[in-house]
């Protein structure tokens, strides 16, 4: 859970998607659509609405958290900009574009230029939400949400990268996935 | 289809737009997909010499191809979305016309289909003469027709809002 505006600067190219009301959403969180049967961890039906990374499918071994994060990677949505409480039913605004700073979940050095990427989960625990880790860091996946803007020496505990997604201009369709 | 304006007003997206040439005796309405006739051979069945100008996407007929091949024919020429009309006028002069290169438009579907933000759009047409559709996309699952995203998520949509992955977003 973030409630924090991690925006920086540029256009944030928002688009609306649904979020349903068994989940809370706050500002700030990573956000991935969830296009299969339980990827929304509450094991339900495919409910096409936006998932914060934090509330999607644990994984219970290695194999399985290569799958989770997949799933999130490949149906990345974005940042949210706004919170939807429990309860209710809504559109919310989901940034596609811009530069965006998050806590990195391991201190690291970073450049501009490399990627910045979901941090792989541990078994059984969710996927952070509110943090992301830098290419090289410790546990960092291929799944990149984007590139660094700013570069910063050794043991950074925040990065400023500019957003990836498929919605934005830095994604084209015949990049594969 | 009548003129349409087809850019949505969101002061999140900045929509980048490009002057493109068109040849006198074709009529363009604002809200027609446009390809860049940059190659030999897209037009008249696969009779034509490249302009270097722009074609709403009507005029897209490769030899003897099928309505799927020109639906995969037309991604790599695909420019956008045309911000502005003409009428064609045979022997006149070629005008500039403002096409949007970028942007979050809004687009009829044919057929309608339940869409889901992140879906694949690509062109629209009709089976019987295999031409392409001036003003309306379809759904689709293969990259190789994909000429954008759907940016929203909508049942047995009869329209939908889009971004554009045209030549410019390629690299």
């Amino acid at each position: 859970m973030a409630k924090h505006n991690r925006h920086i600067r540029g256009k944030t190219e928002e688009i609306d998607v649904p979020i349903n009301g068994r989940r809370a959403v706050d500002a700030g969180d990573l956000m991935f659509l969830d296009t299969q049967d339980g990827a929304g961890g509450l094991g339900e039906s495919v409910t096409y609405t936006g998932i914060p990374f934090d509330l999607g499918q644990k994984a219970n071994d290695a194999s399985a958290a290569l799958v989770v994060l997949n799933l999130a990677y490949t149906n990345f949505l974005g940042i949210a900009m706004e919170t939807s409480p429990v309860g209710v039913t809504e559109f919310i605004s989901i940034a596609t574009a811009g530069v965006f700073r998050m806590p990195l979940t391991d201190l690291t050095g970073v450049t501009i230029g490399s990627k910045v990427c979901i941090a792989s989960p541990a078994t059984a625990v969710n996927l952070s939400a509110d943090t992301v880790a830098g290419e090289s860091s410790v546990g960092a996946s291929s799944a990149y949400l984007g590139w660094v803007t700013k570069s910063g020496a050794s043991s950074q505990t925040y990065v400023e990268f500019e957003l990836q997604t498929r919605s934005n201009r830095t994604f084209n369709v015949n990049t594969t996935v | 289809m009548a003129n349409t304006q087809r850019l949505v007003a969101d002061r999140t997206w900045k929509p980048k737009t490009i002057l493109l040439g068109f040849t006198s005796g074709v009529t363009v309405e604002l809200g027609d997909l446009i390809f860049l006739d940059d190659a030999d051979d897209l037009r008249n069945d696969g009779n034509s010499t490249a302009t270097n100008l722009g074609y709403p996407f009507e005029y897209f007929r490769l030899s003897g191809a099928s309505l799927a091949l020109n639906k995969i024919g037309v991604k790599d020429y695909f420019i956008g979305i045309a911000m502005d009309d003409k009428d064609g006028i045979s022997g006149g002069t070629n005008k500039n016309l403002t096409v949007g290169t970028d942007g979050k438009f809004y687009m009829g579907l044919k057929p309608n289909k339940t869409v889901r933000v992140n879906n694949m759009y690509g062109a629209s047409g009709t089976t019987a003469a295999s031409n392409l559709k001036n003003q309306l996309i379809m759904k689709v699952t293969e990259t190789t027709t994909a000429l954008g995203y759907f940016l929203e998520s909508k049942s047995y949509a009869q329209s939908a809002k889009i971004n554009i992955r045209n030549k410019q977003h390629k690299i």
